[in-house]
């Protein structure tokens, strides 16, 4: 029974071979062009390579421009309300004290917002994005420095329209950088 | 250098910094020049050391505040001599420095 079982291997390896010889179904070509070689090759390093190595450094990279794009939009919306502030002040036609402290804590809370964009911007395109953060921050000086460089900061400062037009013109031009910036990270 | 005095903004002057000249209210940006300011930076300037500056503390600090002090000091004594005896620190806002040393820099005292 032993001696049937052990010779079970060597029979079957004599029916394929008998099988692949007599009955012509497969035609196996023995001789491979080195052009068909690489083909294969080439075939199977970009199946690979694709998935596993563009794929994730591409989804990464998708990931690092969101998050600096949100940088720049969250910076925006915080000098966006010291504008506003200054609109209701026009509005109501008065500015106090408390206003003026309240401008300057916004200021501060921008202040933080900047420094935050400057560091990922350091930590994530440091080359690509110098130029901008230091156009960001100029422009960003030229706004503060408009807003409270000049009366506001009076005793008897009293708000009027051109006050108002003024800061507004220098909130856009901070704006505008702010989304060019958004379309520079974009292309990147 | 050493540093051989200092100023604490909140403590010694006030922690809601003004305008920028006395006739715009009170805790301006001269008044602040005139009273402390320039006197310790002499000071420091005699002894050959450091004047620290703390800004932290404060309510924020307006641009005419700034320029009313330090573009000031940076006018009179010059950037160069200013860049070399001030020192500061601002725990509260780190944007702040960079702001004072452009100040310095390029001062638009009026």
């Amino acid at each position: 029974m032993k001696s049937i079982l052990l010779l079970c291997p060597f029979l079957a390896g004599l029916l394929i071979g008998l099988l692949i010889t007599d009955l012509p179904f497969f035609n196996v070509v023995k001789d491979v062009r080195i052009g068909e070689l690489g083909n294969i090759l080439l075939a199977l390093t970009v199946a690979l390579f694709i998935p596993f190595a563009i794929a994730p450094w591409i989804d990464k990279r998708r990931y690092l421009k969101n998050f600096l794009i949100e940088e720049l939009n969250e910076l925006l919306t915080s000098v966006k309300r010291i504008q506003d502030k200054l609109r209701l002040c026009c509005e109501s036609k008065k500015i106090d004290k408390s206003d003026k402290v309240s401008i300057n804590l916004l200021f501060i809370e921008s202040d933080h917002k900047i420094d935050s964009v400057k560091q990922q911007f350091n930590k994530i395109f440091r080359r690509q994005t110098a130029d901008l953060f230091s156009r960001l921050n100029d422009e960003y000086n030229r706004y503060w420095k408009t807003v409270t460089g000049g009366d506001l900061m009076n005793e008897n400062f009293k708000i009027n329209i051109s006050f108002i037009i003024e800061t507004n013109n220098k909130f856009s031009c901070f704006g505008l950088l702010v989304k060019e910036g958004i379309h520079l990270i974009n292309n990147l | 250098m050493n540093e051989v005095c200092k100023i604490s903004i909140a403590n010694d002057f006030t922690d809601a910094p003004g305008a920028r000249y006395y006739e715009d209210g009170p805790k301006s940006g001269e008044e602040f020049y005139l009273t402390l300011l320039k006197i310790k930076f002499e000071e420091a300037i005699l002894k050959n050391g450091i004047l620290h500056i703390d800004l932290d503390n404060v309510w924020g600090y307006p641009s005419s505040f700034i320029s009313g002090s330090f573009g000031r000091l940076s006018k009179e004594f010059s950037a160069e001599k200013v860049i070399k005896h001030l020192t500061f620190k601002s725990d509260d806002n780190p944007m702040l420095i960079e702001k004072i040393f452009d100040e310095i820099r390029s001062p638009d005292y009026k």
